[in-house]
């Protein structure tokens, strides 16, 4: 055997064990529980899409309005900045689409990619502002929006033995 | 990521992520990676974790970033690809301004992969 398809093997091998260990059976999620323990690997549902957060802009604190101007802490200006309503509707329907979505996402994260999905509740599950002025249609000007969609990203948590998914961020998208 | 030895399901997804067009990777790039980050640190962050796992679909990314750029588009169709997919707004919103941003991700997606 080669040198490149020893390599070859060994990584199709790993990919291999890591989708039979992540199971038929998809996980459920606590999006508060799971910011606590991934908060340092970059896990944040909580802290940029939270239902605490303040709506409206205001240059004392860190808002969801706040971000499509990209006022401090924020370090980008965004064209769409939404949170979500309420914990428990995170938890839900994170655990829906994961749910009727797990072989995709158990193939993506055995392989090694981020996952990223999208999925469309039927209700009103966030709220938050969009750049009514985006593609150069005018002035930057937040406008407030309700949505019924939101995207997840996943990812595998590093450094386990046994391959252990967790939320990146899943947030509302209008 | 090679793929004779994987389980069938992880070869069909294999296989249909490698036959994407440049312009739907690019989209799901944008979707992924930068859509939600605050900041080119973050970007860059997930992509280096990215490399450690598959490499080679980070090339795919490079290379779709690349045929993007360097195919003609209907007037707008890079601005959507940042403003829209990618979610981040420019401050003088054009093709021109998107372009550079495009330019910037090439290049530190480079960077990601010099370091592997």
């Amino acid at each position: 055997m080669s040198k490149r398809s020893m390599i070859n093997f060994a990584a199709d091998s790993a990919t291999t064990l890591r989708y039979y260990q992540l199971g038929n059976e998809p996980p459920d999620f606590d999006l508060t529980a799971n910011d606590d323990a991934y908060r340092d690997r970059g896990a944040h549902t909580i802290d940029r899409h939270g239902p605490d957060i303040p709506l409206r802009r205001d240059p004392r604190t860190k808002t969801i309005e706040g971000r499509i101007y990209g006022d401090l802490p924020w370090a980008a200006s965004v064209t769409r900045s939404y949170q979500w309503l309420d914990l428990s509707t995170i938890n839900r329907e994170v655990d829906a689409y994961v749910r009727l979505n797990w072989e995709t996402i158990r193939a993506d994260l055995a392989l090694g990619h981020l996952h990223k999905g999208d999925y469309d509740a039927g209700y009103r599950i966030g709220r938050g502002y969009f750049n009514s002025g985006m593609y150069g249609t005018g002035p930057r000007r937040a406008r407030y929006g309700e949505t019924t969609r939101f995207n997840v990203l996943i990812r595998l948590a590093p450094g386990l033995v046994t391959a252990t998914p967790f939320i990146l961020s899943a947030y509302p998208w209008g | 990521m090679e793929s004779q030895d994987l389980p069938d399901p992880l070869r069909a997804r294999v296989g249909q992520q490698r036959w994407r067009p440049a312009m739907y990777r690019m989209r799901h790039f944008m979707q992924s990676y930068v859509a939600d980050s605050d900041g080119t640190e973050e970007i860059y962050a997930e992509v280096r974790r990215t490399v450690i796992t598959d490499a080679s679909s980070v090339r795919q990314d490079l290379e779709a970033v690349e045929m993007v750029l360097k195919d003609e588009h209907v007037p707008g169709t890079l601005l959507r690809l940042v403003e829209g997919d990618g979610n981040r707004a420019l401050d003088h919103p054009s093709d021109a301004e998107a372009a550079a941003f495009l330019h910037a991700l090439a290049q530190l997606l480079r960077s990601a992969l010099d370091q592997s």
